[in-house]
């Protein structure tokens, strides 16, 4: 388990992490969401030992992870910007893993280049961009740790290859228990991915959710009634937001859908129709209600109010 | 294990490269060395080994560079810190690849010197092979730790390589101002007296350098203590680079440091070497560069923080801190002053003085002399000796207040016996401090330590017989030992039985003799070098009737190597030099006479010359010379070689280049006898050569002239001695007269020539061996 408390980290004058605390649990994939800049590589860094916290703490199954080999030796990480050796191929880079991983399988990382069509023999600076991140991706998975971290690692991927590195995550987190920690600033991205997601912002995570729990929480509802209304004629309900253009409305209701439907039914409206919302509109409503706001000042108001 | 293994491929790349280099540099230049066609002495480390000298620097900076490259960029210290190895293992599996790297290089390097040596027969000093690999593997190592403090305190290449010139040389830099300055402002004491905490040689990478700019120090640089003490400082900057290392924010990668406090620090440190100077003594009081030094300390620090901050506000924040460097700098010059002052000043009592010790003068040249060496271990414990030594620092440094500077010269005659020796004082309390003196009286000097048995028995001793490498400028595979090894064997034998020191440094100077009177006369020197230990010596014996065994063994190998001195073309020669006509010709004779008898009944070396050309603006002293050159050279050839050392005897050698009347040149016959190449093998048109009497060609020259330099002692009958008197008598007073000499021997009050008969002649000495 990954656990974080009151976790901070400095640039100068910048703040990149504030105070964060979260648990990650073993055996699933956590995603992480924010926007450029919200942290989510300088905690990955800290999960990884590459930075010193300035205060708090990050732990790995119960013990600091800065500077200490026994805890990293569960870890790997996949960063943004990958490092090769210089001249090297993916043997080579192999025999580096190898010599650092207790548990580096060459087994595996034969069936993984296989698998991902990749020349073992070829410099790595040839590569292309996401056959790059291909190579890093067989190389963490075959060092065969308990948690893998990716730092916006599908982005660069294909579809087709997107899909390898998820179903081969899946085996990891299924077969071995692995945790797998994956940022991105695309929540789409995380979605289909995902057993737990995080919204970091200014270095903090303000929300965290198991996916399936948080897609189902909110809903949004569209209604017309012949006479004037107002948000006001709905209690009972906790409506994260409500919009009427005209005689339509459309509101979001966090909680059970079948038993917002059966009240709102019951005022007979003209019209009434429960839709699903986007993993990232849940997001944003979830954001507001908070408090935060990660978009256009636009989205305040009093016509969200 | 894996980490340190997994760093020796990371540095393989470089350390192929640095390898195979540092391999082919030591292959060329010992090659270049061992071919050459003339050594006079066995090489010094510098010298044998100066591949590897270059290699500190190049090594140690790279390894560093390239071990630590991770840190200055994000995604590679990223990798690196991410890997499940503590950072203080990473750090010496880093440090430990980096130093097997140095250490195959040095061997693989000293290795092949050394076969080169062996395989060439060059001699070379043996003990240097074992010294040299931890020498220069600890001074590589002394690099590679200062590029790992830079490397850690940094996060880009050129604020790493920056900062490791800093933190590898700032404070030794600093010394080296601090010693300088005490140097020029006490001016008795030398780079080798200096206290161990101020030689430039104790820190062996920095004094790599510090050699190259006083070469004296080269002496002392390759010491075991130096070696000991480089070992401990590599290994506490390596420590110091760990620590730093282990502490190092990873996000300090891509930039040049941590925050605007170092970088100021560092802009404080990049200005120290400029304020150092006034430190040095180069810079004094109301020297016009006083405001350029600063003016250059302030540009230094302002363009550098204006590199780094980028923004203007910050720089002139910043500026108060760059009167840190200015205290540090005007701190160097009061206190350089005021601690030469100090030690200026201190002079102690005879009675507090334990010993002292002579140095000896060219200690601080490339090879010293034997008897030089043994001297500097003599204890002078003799109340004169340490009492002349205390009267003659406080004289020292009493002339130093009064002129500015060590300055006797207004005494001409008393300024022929000054002497420069550098004294070590050891005091009762087992104190010691060194002195460069200028002593008044050098035979004074002599004669206290004398009084010393070891110094009698240090300044006759000779190296161990085996221990001699060159004799006469020539291995020993080579002619020129072998035929002059039968003088040193007699020499060796010979010394002993006489009270003569072995070297002249140790004889009673008399600047109007200089040594040519009696058993002072002197026929010639052997050149000998070679090693004792990893001492290597340079002596000089010089050859002199008082050791007339050595001195008959001189004559005969000269004798020996005269093969033809055509004494018929001297005689044309001589005969038509009166009257030259060509614009090229020219005539000279010189003559060493031994055993010249004098008024006051003794026999002295005396040397006369003669010259001609067609425009020569002495043609009346000539015109007066001209017959007695005539008739010595008319004598000469009835006078027969002699390897009497006791003979009235003389050496000629003489040159010239003449037409006959048909326009060809005198000895224009010998002249094409000769191979038409110079003694190296290069080609010589025919005709323009010299020629020597002993058949060899020694070097072209203008068409038709021809070189006697190496002739015969020659005797003569007693008929012919007393007419070589009366010539020479005559000869001397035309020289006088003109004052007229090469070799300027003109005693100015001394005896005349041959108002005492020529005495018997002395038995010759019994033959040697």
């Amino acid at each position: 388990m990954i656990k974080a408390r009151k976790l901070t980290k400095r640039f100068g004058e910048v703040e990149a992490l504030l105070d964060l605390n979260c648990n990650i649990p073993q055996g699933c994939i956590y995603g992480m969401v924010g926007a450029n800049g919200a942290g989510k590589s300088t905690f990955l860094r800290l999960c990884n030992g590459i930075y010193q916290p300035d205060a708090g703490h990050i732990s790995i199954n119960g013990g600091e992870v800065f500077d200490n080999p026994a805890v990293k030796e569960h870890c790997v990480f996949v960063p943004d910007e990958l490092y090769f050796l210089p001249q090297s191929n993916l043997n080579r880079m192999a025999l580096l893993y190898e010599s650092m991983y207790p548990r580096f399988s060459l087994e595996r990382f034969a069936d993984l280049s296989a698998a991902f069509k990749l020349d073992r023999t070829r410099q790595l600076n040839t590569f292309s961009k996401g056959m790059r991140r291909q190579a890093a991706t067989i190389l963490a998975l075959s060092a065969m740790t308990d948690y893998v971290f990716f730092d916006e690692t599908f982005d660069g991927l294909d579809p087709v290859m997107r899909n390898l590195v998820k179903g081969m995550l899946y085996d990891d987190v299924l077969e071995r228990g692995c945790t797998a920690v994956v940022t991105s600033h695309s929540l789409r991205e995380l979605e289909d991915t995902c057993d737990q997601l995080a919204l970091l912002y200014q270095g903090g995570i303000v929300f965290e959710s198991d996916v399936q729990n948080l897609k189902t929480s909110l809903f949004k509802v569209q209604i017309a009634f012949a006479e004037e209304y107002d948000r006001a004629r709905f209690t009972g309900l906790e409506i994260l937001s409500f919009i009427k253009q005209g005689s339509v409305a459309n509101m979001i209701i966090r909680g059970d859908s079948v038993k917002a439907k059966a009240i709102i039914g019951a005022q007979s409206p003209l019209l009434l129709e429960v839709l699903p919302l986007t993993l990232e509109e849940v997001f944003l409503f979830e954001m507001e209600a908070l408090g935060y706001s990660f978009e256009a000042p636009a989205l305040k108001g009093d016509e969200r109010a | 294990m894996k980490p340190y293994l997994e760093s020796i491929r990371k540095l393989s790349r470089v350390g192929l490269v640095l390898f195979a280099l540092s391999l082919v540099a030591s292959a060329v230049v010992s090659i270049q060395y061992c071919t050459a066609q003339y050594h006079s002495n066995v090489p010094g480390m510098t010298q044998m080994f100066s591949p590897l000298i270059a290699f500190i620097y190049a090594g140690g900076v790279v390894f560093a560079m390239e071990g630590f490259s991770f840190l200055n960029k994000r995604s590679d210290s990223d990798f690196y810190h991410s890997l499940p190895v503590s950072r203080t293992k990473l750090f010496w599996a880093i440090s430990l690849a980096a130093l097997t790297w140095i250490a195959a290089t040095v061997l693989g390097s000293v290795l092949l010197t050394v076969i080169v040596y062996t395989l060439t027969k060059t001699a070379y000093v043996q003990l240097f092979t074992l010294v040299a690999v931890p020498f220069f593997t600890i001074a590589t190592m002394m690099v590679f730790a200062a590029g790992a403090i830079a490397m850690s305190l940094t996060g880009t290449a050129i604020t790493g390589l920056g900062l490791t010139v800093l933190v590898f040389g700032l404070l030794r830099f600093m010394q080296f101002t601090i010693a300088r300055g005490i140097i020029a402002n006490t001016q008795i004491i030398s780079w080798l007296d200096l206290p161990w905490y101020l030689t430039p040689v104790t820190n062996i990478a920095t004094g790599q350098i510090a050699q190259l700019l006083r070469p004296m120090l080269r002496q002392t640089l390759y010491s075991p203590f130096n070696m000991l003490y480089s070992l401990v400082i590599a290994g506490g900057e390596l420590f110091l680079a760990q620590v730093l290392f282990k502490r190092r924010h990873s996000e300090l990668a891509e930039h040049g440091a941590a925050n605007t406090v170092m970088q100021t620090v560092f802009a404080c440190a990049a200005v120290i070497p400029v304020v150092m100077l006034f430190a040095s003594g180069i810079i004094r009081q109301r020297n016009p560069s006083i405001p350029i030094v600063i003016g250059v300390a302030i540009g230094i620090y302002v363009i550098y923080q204006i590199i780094v901050l980028r923004a203007a506000k910050k720089v002139l924040l910043s500026l108060p801190w760059l009167l840190v460097p200015l205290a540090v700098g005007i701190a160097g010059y009061y206190g350089t002053i005021g601690a030469a002052t100090s030690m200026q000043n201190y002079v102690p009592n005879t009675q507090d003085v334990a010993y002292v010790q002579f140095g000896g003068l060219s200690r601080g040249s490339e090879s010293v002399s034997y008897q030089q060496y043994m001297v500097s271990k003599v204890r002078f414990t003799e109340t004169d000796v340490r009492q002349y030594a205390v009267e003659t620092l406080r004289d020292n440094i009493a002339n130093i207040r009064r002129t500015g500077y060590i300055n006797y010269s207004y005494d001409a005659q008393a300024g022929y016996l000054l002497i420069t020796q550098p004294v070590t004082f050891v005091l009762n309390d087992g104190t010691k401090f060194s002195r460069v003196l200028t002593f008044l009286n050098q035979n004074t000097l002599l004669n206290y330590c004398q009084e010393n048995s070891d110094f009698m028995e240090a300044a006759r001793a000779l190296p161990p017989m085996d221990s001699v490498r060159y004799l006469q400028g020539a291995g020993p595979y080579q002619n020129g030992y072998l035929e002059n090894s039968k003088i040193l064997d007699v020499f060796y034998s010979e010394l002993p039985e006489t009270m003569y020191p072995a070297s002249d440094s140790y004889r009673y100077y008399d600047p109007n003799s200089q040594y040519a009177s009696d058993e002072e006369q002197n026929y010639g020197s052997l050149s000998v070098s070679g090693y004792v230990g990893m001492m290597r010596y340079w002596d000089n014996y010089n050859i002199r009737l008082g050791m007339p065994k050595s001195a008959s063994a001189w004559m005969e190998y000269q004798n020996n190597q005269s093969k033809g001195e055509y004494l018929d073309i001297l005689q044309e020669m001589t005969t038509k030099s009166a009257d030259l006509h060509e614009d090229m010709d020219y005539f000279n004779i010189s003559t060493m006479v031994y055993n010249t008898p004098m008024s006051d009944g003794t026999k002295q070396t005396l040397s006369f010359y003669f010259d001609r050309s067609p425009y020569d603006n002495t043609v009346e002293m000539k015109d007066q010379l001209q017959p007695l050159v005539n008739e010595f050279v008319e004598i000469l050839l009835r006078s027969k070689p002699t390897t009497n050392p006791n003979d009235f005897c003389v050496f000629v050698t003489w040159g010239g280049r003449m037409h006959n009347e048909d326009g060809t040149f005198i000895g224009a016959d010998i002249i094409a006898q000769q191979p038409a190449t110079n003694s190296d093998g290069s080609f010589v048109s025919g005709g323009s050569i010299y020629y020597v009497s002993d058949g060899r060609v020694i070097y072209g020259g203008i068409s038709g002239a021809i070189n006697a330099y190496s002739p015969c002692y020659r005797a003569f009958s007693a008929a012919d001695q007393a007419r070589l008197i009366e010539i020479f008598q005559q000869w001397k007073a035309v020289q006088d007269q003109y004052n007229y000499t090469v070799y300027g021997s003109k005693p100015v009050d001394g005896p005349s020539i041959g108002t005492t008969p020529v005495e018997t002649q002395t038995a010759e000495p019994e033959p040697v061996g």
